[in-house]
């Protein structure tokens, strides 16, 4: 975790203090967008960072073009150098060794050679900003014209890693509004997130790894109450850990006087499915919503193209987490669940009923849902076998 | 008149902060943590330290800073007395010895009064460990030490440690106590380098550099020895143990005595025992045509290289290594030409660091079974014969270094 190393913390003592010195909001976007500078390059390094400021490059110049083709063609881009990068050599061993094992491993061999060893920092955060951008200015939007701009857009240094997914409408007016002043509200406000933060991920979530790594090889072994608690924990670690991550971020952005937008609002008090995609990693499924389950017809085309195009826009959204099969079946359990979720009302006597009992009785609801977000964890952290295994295990089979 | 203000003070979203006054009450913040961390560090709050069992050591994510090994020191040892510190490993730690029995208790006892001996060994650590770098950043203060560590026939060292002990040395390093010894830096420089190491050893180097000025570590470190864990301790999956204070556990060490001979050399690791055993002085030596041992050139001038360059000159002379035998349980069942090359190994391995300019020792040869918990690791009779085999050559390095008075 970046914001836990010491090269962060004391960068973020010298930019943050330096910032607020300065007197004039102009200096403290130049100055902003120089710490970012730094920042992308003591992270990502050289090799990280070069594809990143081709796609930025490529990003920013067909976005000022402003027409359809360029638009279109910079979002093909995008979409490439995120599968290039992230999911090419696990597209290689799903479509192509099953039919051709050795084209398989000479493409996979191919393939490494033009790759550094990890896909560069971010690289998932990016594209989907970008690709956020390319829509919206093809929507009609305004691009945005200086380059400063455009980099503070691009590499924020506390989004940069792990989100928010920003909106560059927003965040852009959050910059002009919050380096106009430094504001104590702002700072208040900041630190507290900031302290938040760092007690979720350091004590909570990560005394909660140590618990989990600790009890995993003797899961089967545990009571059925420990067996259940093991998942809570593994629930309440994977919370802890990413809203931690995001509330350093957004507390880093407030005390520079940017508003971030929100990531997590108690996702486990959610009632229904549908609530709790609208509490949990708020940036990350509204932009599935809006830039690939809207555009695919959403819910305007009839229940079956609905149930579909919701099943599509999770799945990627399981594999959006990494190229593996295990996000892949978490993305669509969690595309069936919605669907179930959407149209249960519609099955005859059934559906009203239990409609009416979690009407009636809020926690009912609250408990089925719980319930199936939590052993859906299993699957995003374990090999599907496994985590069936496991599955079954918590209702003592 | 009204109570009311005159003026109403701004709606807090429109206060705007003044950051000169929060930038000073924040340096002013750290400057005191800074002090604090300074002031526990340079307090020995291990009043019941005997060594670093696996609770208070890396182990366990126990990461003691120099400040507060040095503090244990200090507390330990008069001005009048001699320093002894033992570093090396889990053998010297006194594994498989309860701490009341350990090895360096009775050696404190053998030398007496006028020596002050402390144990500053880590499990698995090399020579130049720990202990080792406390013993060099205390040399002026205690100019009357001899530093005590084990070597393994014919065993490189590594001038800056092993990973797991390294941020000893990066803390000494950053603090300036170290002599310039040109070795430690070149080989700190590669592992900085290296790309597979890169990111980490910058990290700890930075971190290392950051604390000189800042002494957190310190403050963690009395934090979590004096009040609580606020990482659960490996060992300790349990609440509320897994984030006890460190000072309410006690040194645990497996009693070797209480364990049965088959539960200690288990059939199951024979084996890989013997093999370890057999493998003395391989790398090292060739048979010829004959059949004779012959040595290997460039491993010979590849360990003299790396014993020249383990300590610093000026340290050489006070550094007493011991060079252990195993077990006879398994060392009696090499072939004669394994132990003909293994006596070689010794041998070389002695005359390598006495030609250096180092005393050292060898014991265990004539060891019993019941003298080894295992493979390596000395019971407390075992421990006892150590000690008795390493007192007089303290005692005889003392004389020669002039330490004792007529």
């Amino acid at each position: 975790m970046i914001f836990t190393t010491y090269w962060f913390v004391f960068f973020a003592l010298i930019v943050v203090p330096a910032y607020w010195l300065l007197p004039k909001a102009a200096w403290r976007q130049w100055f902003l967008a120089a710490a970012c500078v730094v920042f992308h390059s003591h992270f990502a390094g050289p090799a990280g960072m070069a594809p990143i400021l081709v796609l930025m490059g490529v990003t920013y110049g067909l976005g000022l073009a402003n027409k359809p083709w360029a638009t279109v063609l910079g979002i093909a881009i995008n979409v490439a150098t995120l599968c290039f990068y992230k999911y090419a050599l696990f597209l290689i061993g799903a479509a192509v060794a099953p039919w051709n094992a050795d084209l398989a491993v000479t493409l996979t061999t191919q393939t490494k050679a033009l790759m550094p060893g990890l896909p560069p920092l971010g690289v998932s955060f990016f594209a989907f900003e970008f690709i956020h951008y390319l829509y919206e200015v093809k929507r009609g939007g305004e691009p945005i014209r200086h380059p400063l701009r455009f980099v503070l857009f691009s590499i924020f240094f506390p989004s940069l890693v792990a989100g928010p997914i920003k909106r560059y409408g927003p965040f852009l007016a959050a910059v002009d509004e919050g380096t106009k002043t430094v504001r104590a509200e702002n700072v208040a406000i900041g630190l507290q997130r900031i302290a938040i933060g760092f007690a979720k991920k350091v004590i909570v979530a990560d005394n909660l790894t140590f618990f989990i790594a600790h009890y995993h090889g003797q899961f089967a072994t545990l009571s059925l109450v420990d067996k259940w608690v093991y998942l809570a924990a593994l629930a309440l670690r994977i919370l802890m850990d990413f809203s931690g991550y995001s509330d350093i971020a957004i507390g880093f952005a407030r005390l520079l006087g940017i508003a971030l937008p929100e990531n997590f609002n108690w996702p486990y008090a959610a009632r229904s499915l549908q609530d709790f995609w609208q509490r949990w990693h708020i940036s990350l499924s509204s932009w599935i919503r809006d830039y690939v389950y809207i555009p695919l017809g959403g819910s305007r085309k009839g229940v079956v193209l609905r149930i579909v195009n919701g099943l599509i826009a999770f799945t990627l959204c399981g594999l959006w987490h990494g190229p593996a099969w295990n996000f892949v079946v978490w993305g669509l359990y969690h595309g069936v669940g919605l669907a179930i979720n959407a149209t249960y009302r519609n099955v005859p006597i059934i559906g009203p009923a239990i409609a009416k009992l979690f009407e009636k009785e809020p926690v009912s609801a609250w408990v089925l849902t719980q319930v199936y977000a939590w052993l859906g964890w299993l699957v995003f952290f374990y090999p599907v076998p496994e985590a069936w295994t496991m599955a079954k295990q918590l209702f003592g089979q | 008149m009204s109570d009311a203000p005159l003026t109403q003070p701004a709606p807090a979203s429109h206060r705007v902060l003044r950051p000169w006054t929060m930038i000073a009450g924040f340096v002013l913040g750290l400057a005191l943590l800074a002090w604090f961390g300074r002031h526990r560090g340079n307090t020995d709050y291990h009043t019941t330290f005997t060594r670093f069992h696996p609770m208070i050591a890396p182990d366990s994510q126990y990461q003691p800073t120099m400040r507060e090994m040095m503090s244990i020191v200090r507390a330990r040892c008069r001005a009048d007395q001699i320093l002894v510190i033992v570093g090396g490993n889990s053998i010297l730690l006194g594994v498989g010895q309860p701490a009341d029995q350990m090895w360096t208790r009775r050696l404190q006892d053998l030398l007496g009064d006028r020596f002050a001996v402390v144990n500053l060994a880590y499990r698995g650590s090399a020579a130049t460990d720990g202990g080792a770098v406390v013993a060099e950043a205390l040399r002026d203060e205690f100019p009357r030490q001899i530093y005590i560590a084990n070597v393994a026939p014919m065993q490189g060292i590594p001038p800056h440690g092993i990973d797991t002990y390294r941020f000893i040395v990066l803390d000494a390093l950053a603090k300036g106590w170290l002599l310039p010894w040109a070795p430690r830096d070149t080989a700190l420089a590669q592992w900085t380098d290296d790309p597979v190491t890169r990111d980490a050893a910058r990290e700890q180097r930075f971190a290392a550099r950051a604390d000189a000025l800042l002494a957190f570590r310190d403050v963690w470190n009395w934090w979590t020895y004096e009040k609580a864990s606020t990482f659960g301790v490996p060992m300790m999956p349990a609440l509320p143990q897994a984030l006890a204070a460190r000072k309410t556990f006690p040194d645990a060490e497996t009693d070797y005595n209480n364990q049965p001979f088959t539960q200690r050399f288990a059939p199951a690791f024979d084996d890989a025992n013997l093999a370890i055993t057999r493998a003395t002085g391989r790398e090292f030596f060739t048979a010829d045509a004959s059949g004779a041992w012959t040595p290997i050139a460039p491993a010979h001038e590849a360990f003299r290289a790396s014993a020249q360059g383990a300590f610093p000159d000026p340290l050489k002379a006070r550094t007493l290594l011991l060079v252990g035998h195993g077990s006879p349980y398994y060392t009696h069942r090499l072939t004669a030409a394994e132990k003909a090359r293994e006596r070689l190994a010794y041998d070389t391995t002695l005359a390598t660091w006495r030609a250096i300019g180092h005393p050292i020792l060898e014991y265990g040869n004539d060891f019993t079974q019941d003298d080894f918990g295992d493979r390596s690791h000395l019971t407390t009779q075992g421990g006892r014969k150590l000690a008795t085999t390493v007192a007089p050559a303290v005692k005889d390095l003392a004389s020669r270094l002039g330490y004792l008075k007529p």
